[in-house]
């Protein structure tokens, strides 16, 4: 069964699970970091290392590993600051909805789409589909919510 | 095969690609070297199609940037304008009186305007990250609140 497999590494890998493939198995052969754990995206916890993948994740599913078990991440907007902790498999879908909703800093709803995540003293805008995890520095991350610009001129 | 198409086929099996493809964001319908058809979804609007056609012209990708036309395929031609999406972003980058879309990496798109380099260094065509960067912002275009169909 093909999932997809995050990492620390800005790309992300297509691997294939065989019927008995653990959690365990994925770690050893295809993470490869020390200490880390295996993750469903979103997923609050991570699996149990002895769990048999294909009996818990469906068909195309994005796994996560890594050796963070919270990434703290900090977000500016304007003059102003959230901090707020996200398993590693958090896309930035996610983090994007926390940031400009009701716990983050509550943006009215028709301005919500019109911004978008930075990455900290950079120009990179992660896609939605990436996860929080792989863009981080020892388990920190920081963002710029910005406005979204049109292309003209 | 040549090494353009040899690569861009090979972007194509990657992750960011296919996650994109298992998500109902984009999809290939074929290879038509230097050409290639990807169908990209929209937001469900009023009279607004489930998804618009790119045809890219690829040649020596991923050095040299790629460009694309919206198209008709029943028609074979480029899109007509009564059938382009609007709204506040998408008005500008599918434009009908452009010979591309309208965006920073489109090779054609980028023409004439160096400043987008500063403004939009975010979507700067980018050999890394190859044509799904490319899809991640016209599927970002089209599944904007602002973007209100056709």
């Amino acid at each position: 069964m093909r999932v997809f497999l995050h990492t620390s590494k800005s790309e992300f890998d297509i691997i294939e699970l065989e019927d008995t493939t653990s959690a365990e198995d994925v770690l050893r052969e295809h993470v490869k970091i020390e200490e880390a754990e295996l993750w469903l995206e979103d997923a609050d916890q991570p699996f149990e290392r002895t769990v048999t993948l294909i009996e818990v994740v469906e068909e195309d599913a994005h796994l996560h590993g890594s050796r963070c078990k919270k990434i703290e991440a900090t977000i500016n907007f304007h003059d102003r600051q959230e901090t707020h902790s996200f398993p590693p498999s958090a896309t930035i879908d996610h983090v994007f909805k926390y940031s400009v909703g009701d716990n983050g800093f509550n943006l009215p709803r028709d301005e919500r789409p019109k911004h978008q995540l930075v990455l900290c003293q950079t120009t990179t805008v992660p896609d939605k589909s990436e996860h929080i995890g792989s863009l981080a520095k020892d388990c920190e991350i920081c963002f710029d919510l910005n406005p979204k610009k049109k292309f003209e001129g | 095969m040549s090494p353009d198409e040899r690569t861009f086929r090979a972007h194509l099996k990657r992750g960011a690609f296919q996650a994109g493809v298992s998500a109902g964001r984009w999809r290939l319908i074929r290879i038509e070297w230097p050409h290639a058809l990807i169908a990209v979804s929209a937001a469900d609007r009023k009279n607004g199609p489930e998804e618009l056609v790119l045809r890219f012209e690829l040649t020596g990708y991923p050095n040299t940037l790629p460009t694309s036309v919206l198209w008709d395929i029943d028609a074979n031609a480029v899109l007509a304008e009564g059938r382009r999406p609007q709204g506040e972003r998408a008005t500008l980058a599918f434009r009908h009186n452009w010979e591309s879309l309208y965006i920073p990496c489109d090779r054609k798109g980028i023409v004439g305007h160096g400043d987008w380099a500063t403004v939009h260094p975010e979507w700067m065509w980018n050999e890394t990250k190859g044509i799904a960067l490319y899809l991640q912002l016209v599927h970002e275009l089209l599944n904007e609140d602002a973007c209100t169909g056709v």
